[in-house]
């Protein structure tokens, strides 16, 4: 049964109740910015001068309060969360737990704040022992962020409750901002400064003190960069200046890592003894082991750590056949063994009212006034005390002098001892309760002479703080003796090596340049070997074996280009990828070579149809692509300059039409299309004007029956053009023999097909370059291009270059450019078998 | 805060104010919780510099 209601809701609406309107936007507005300014000047930025955000303030603050100084006994750390909390942290327990437990670490504080006994966590990233656990108090270098606290040298604040005051900021004698650096994220902004020597910010500060003109320059003098507990190596100083210069700069940071021979076969294992800054061991040590498993580390072997009390030690063993520099460069480019560090320099300034980005130069400058103003305010109080004291002994001088006076008045006095002295004397009320104070042993003659001693030196005293606060240069004087004195105490030798590279650190400059011959095969299989490995054989030889492949398989393209040009893939589908040629997988001279979808994202069905190379991407230059069905397209490269990791599409082909041919132009070149029954077409590419990136293209050649485009390539002055057939013959003609024609004909007869078969092959070539020719049946020969006779017609047969076995035809004929070194041949064709080919080839 | 203080305060008819938050243009509010919330950092970066000096109520 559902409840009656048994009231009118009109009646709970309260009309006379008071509601005030309000916007969202406006409402939105200040909400957001009070919580954001919160944030900043509460929470997650430090204060310029102290280095401090006001948790670490609040339990330093509190430790001293509770004086647990480096010489006391250890307290529970319980003790101390609590007394923050109740105090003046009305946050979360956690919150300041884990504050305190990094002001203990060894690895995250460059000079600990907080000396912890127990577990306080780990380079490896295990979490500290709950706070019950462990204990806590001072180290001795916060003595120095205390110091003076007492003598009114820095402003204070009411706590939560207002039943107590807090300090705004702690005297910091030490530079801690930059000594210790910090991190933090808050709304909107962030700030992230490095940990420095202590030695070297102290020896700055001097400086700035001694000149006040001291630029970057002098500075950096000292100051040659971030110094991390971790150790590790920085590289290079460019980031290091700038960050210094502008308050914004990348370090980057290397583990120390070195090579060490064991075993009875001297096989080489990399030892890693330092990491960079806030890197987590084992989380490193699992990143460098999922890779190898996902084989994107290649080359090891064994990981291992080896860490002790003695220090870190990461064993990494290698294969055999891996360079231990390689995988290295790897490691540092793949994994956090090198690591960058975004310095963002923000502090607040002017008294916590505003976040800033400050320079270097900015930070001591704060600094050093906070630190002037510490020492100014610490004189006044000690003057006004030497003042009152001195006030004080003038009194008493005063009763001594007078004593026998000074007794009777006491005695004959009922009440009014201290106004009859006062008025006999005149002395304030302070002098005459000192004397009404003073015990019967003040008044043998040693004490007499003990007072005016120290009114003498207390004179001195008012005299040094009044000269002291009336010169500037004399205040700087003890604020430098100060400085030295600590850095004298605390300061040490850098951890971080800092280490000068040239240019740019990326993984391009780890991979050395080198000219590599890369293959792809219509399965989809590549492959780059270095040039050097294919060694020179005679015309006519049989070739060693090139590449093993499973049968139906055969080689499709190949060329040769350096390890650090572009490599552009074009897809049946028409889509392009592109990537470095170091970035495909190194092979032996007889592997079959990477699967292309391990290194591109090709989808199912789609197959790689062209891969070329692209000098510069940036430049002027044109891509020309052909189609088996004899159309072309001209595109300006640079509108493949942003190619997604995805892909993108090149080209729009007919459905029954394969992209076969891509080169690349500079804008006012002669093209030659050959076709495979022996007609060629030369135009100059402005024939085909630049289209758009997926336009379908013009017609290049007209095509005869099952004729069908086999290639193309850019002619150039001097050169001559290479025409390979299928049965091995190879001719070759000058480049003036093709007259330039008009695009989309018939063409001219390039080779007569009916007597030395099928074009196979056709490239512009250099005569002093070497012939790779490779068969179907997978062997490749290695020849002087020179050894093939330039003839005088464009149909004149030429020369056999392969000889093939039955049923075997070649494949592909590419020129590269010839070795310095010519070995003899180590392929399966004697001497013998070479020079009776010659013999046939020359009929 | 006991019952009666938060009665006092807060929920008493007699003494509470209630703020309604109205919409009066929605585009513009967009904008501001884009702004103001949105996964863009700079322009909030910003607007709290440009507007830090306005702050009201700091949460010590």
């Amino acid at each position: 049964m559902a409840h009656r209601r048994d009231y009118n809701p009109e009646d709970i609406l309260f009309p006379d109740q008071i509601i005030t309107e309000s916007d969202i936007i406006p409402e939105m507005k200040t909400a957001l910015l009070d919580y954001a300014m919160s944030v900043i000047i509460d929470r997650a930025l430090p204060d310029v001068r102290d280095g401090l955000k006001p948790v670490h303030r609040r339990i330093l603050y509190t430790l001293h309060e509770d004086k647990l100084y480096s010489d006391r006994p250890f307290k529970k750390s319980a003790t101390c969360v609590g007394d923050v909390l109740g105090k003046y942290h009305p946050h979360g327990d956690a919150s300041v737990y884990d504050a305190m437990v990094r002001l203990a670490q060894n690895f995250s504080m460059r000079y600990m704040l907080v000396e912890g006994h127990g577990n306080f966590g780990s380079v490896d990233g295990d979490p500290p022992a709950a706070y019950r656990y462990t204990e806590a108090r001072l180290s001795k270098i916060s003595n120095e962020m205390i110091r003076d606290i007492d003598k009114d040298t820095v402003n204070w604040n009411p706590n939560f409750d207002e039943t107590r005051k807090e300090p705004r900021v702690l005297p910091s004698r030490f530079p801690n901002l930059l000594v210790n650096g910090s991190q933090g994220i808050a709304v909107g902004m962030t700030t992230n400064i490095p940990p420095h020597n202590l030695t070297e910010v102290i020896n700055a500060c001097i400086c700035v003190l001694d000149n006040p003109d001291a630029g970057l320059e002098d500075l950096m003098e000292h100051i040659t960069g971030p110094d991390f507990p971790t150790r590790g190596i920085i590289m290079g100083r460019a980031g290091i200046r700038q960050a210094y210069a502008t308050g914004r700069g990348k370090i980057v940071i290397r583990a120390r890592a070195e090579f060490e021979e064991y075993g009875r076969d001297n096989r080489t294992r990399i030892i890693v003894s330092e990491l960079p800054y806030m890197v987590k061991k084992r989380a490193l040590i699992k990143k460098i082991a999922d890779q190898v498993r996902e084989k994107r580390l290649d080359g090891i072997s064994d990981l291992r750590d080896e860490s002790d009390k003695n220090g870190m030690r990461i064993v990494i063993e290698l294969k055999r056949d891996a360079n231990a520099q390689v995988v290295l460069n790897k490691l540092y480019a793949q994994t956090d063994m090198q690591s960058s560090f975004g310095v963002i320099m923000r502090a607040l300034v002017d008294d916590q009212r505003q976040p800033k980005i400050l320079t270097l130069r900015e930070v001591l400058d704060e600094y050093l006034a906070f630190q002037e103003e510490v020492i100014r305010r610490r004189t006044q109080f000690d003057l006004k005390k030497a003042q009152e004291r001195a006030h004080l002994l003038d009194g008493l001088i005063i009763a001594q002098d007078n004593i026998d006076e000074v007794i009777k008045i006491i005695r004959e006095s009922y009440d009014d001892a201290k106004e009859n002295l006062m008025n006999r004397f005149s002395l304030d009320d302070v002098q005459a309760q000192a004397i009404l104070d003073m015990r019967l042993k003040a008044l043998q003659g040693l004490d007499r002479e003990k007072l005016i001693e120290e009114r003498k030196t207390l004179q001195e005293k008012i005299e040094y703080y009044n000269k002291l606060l009336s010169d500037e240069e004399m205040l700087k004087g003890v604020l430098k003796d100060e400085l030295t004195e600590i850095r004298d105490k605390f300061g040490d030798e850098r951890y971080t090596e800092i280490q000068d590279v040239s240019g740019e650190v990326d993984m391009e400059d780890l991979i050395p340049v080198e000219d590599c011959v890369y293959t792809l095969t219509d399965l989809g299989y590549i492959k780059r070997l270095p040039v050097s490995e294919y060694s020179v054989q005679n015309r006519g030889g049989k070739g060693m074996k090139g590449m093993t492949y499973r049968d139906e398989d055969a080689v499709k393209t190949m060329f040769t280009c350096s390890t650090h040009d572009y490599l552009m893939f074009f897809t049946t589908r028409g889509r392009t990828y592109r990537v470095k040629g170091y970035e495909i997988p190194e092979g032996s001279r007889i592997s079959k070579g990477t699967n292309i979808v391990n290194i591109l994202p090709i989808e199912q069905g789609e197959r790689v149809s062209a891969m070329i190379q692209v000098p510069d991407v940036e430049g002027e230059g044109y891509l020309c692509m052909v189609t088996r069905n004899g159309v072309i397209k001209r595109t300006l490269a640079s509108v493949y300059k942003n190619i997604r990791k995805t892909g993108v599409y090149a080209i729009n082909l007919d459905d029954d039409d394969d992209l076969i041919c891509v080169k690349y132009t500079t804008g006012n070149e002669d093209l030659l299309i050959a076709t495979r029954n022996g007609k060629s077409i030369r135009f100059n590419e402005n024939d085909a004007r630049p289209i758009g990136r997926t336009a379908r293209g013009v017609k290049a050649i007209t095509l005869k029956g099952d004729d069908t485009v086999i290639g193309m390539d850019v002619l150039k002055e001097g050169k001559t053009v290479l025409t390979i057939s299928e049965i091995g013959n190879g001719k070759r003609c000058s480049v003036d023999k093709y007259s330039v024609q008009h695009r989309g004909g018939q063409g001219l007869k390039n080779y007569d097909i009916k007597k030395y078969g099928y074009v196979c092959s056709i490239e512009v070539v250099n005569e002093e370059d070497d012939l790779i020719v490779l068969s179907s049946g997978g062997k490749i020969i290695r020849l002087a291009i020179a050894d093939i006779k330039e003839t005088g017609g464009r149909d004149s047969k030429g020369v056999k270059a392969m000889k093939l076995d039955d049923n075997e035809k070649v494949m592909m004929a590419v020129a590269v450019p010839k070795m310095e070194d010519e070995e003899p041949a180590d392929g399966e064709t004697g001497a013998d078998e070479t020079a009776a080919d010659e013999n046939t080839a020359e009929e | 805060m006991d019952p009666h203080e938060l009665w006092d305060t807060t929920m008493d008819p007699e003494q509470r104010t209630l703020r309604r938050v109205t919409l009066a243009d929605a585009i513009a509010a967009d904008a501001v919780f884009n702004l103001l919330m949105g996964e863009e950092v700079d322009p909030r970066r910003e607007w709290i510099e440009n507007n830090a000096k306005y702050v009201m109520n700091l949460d010590v």
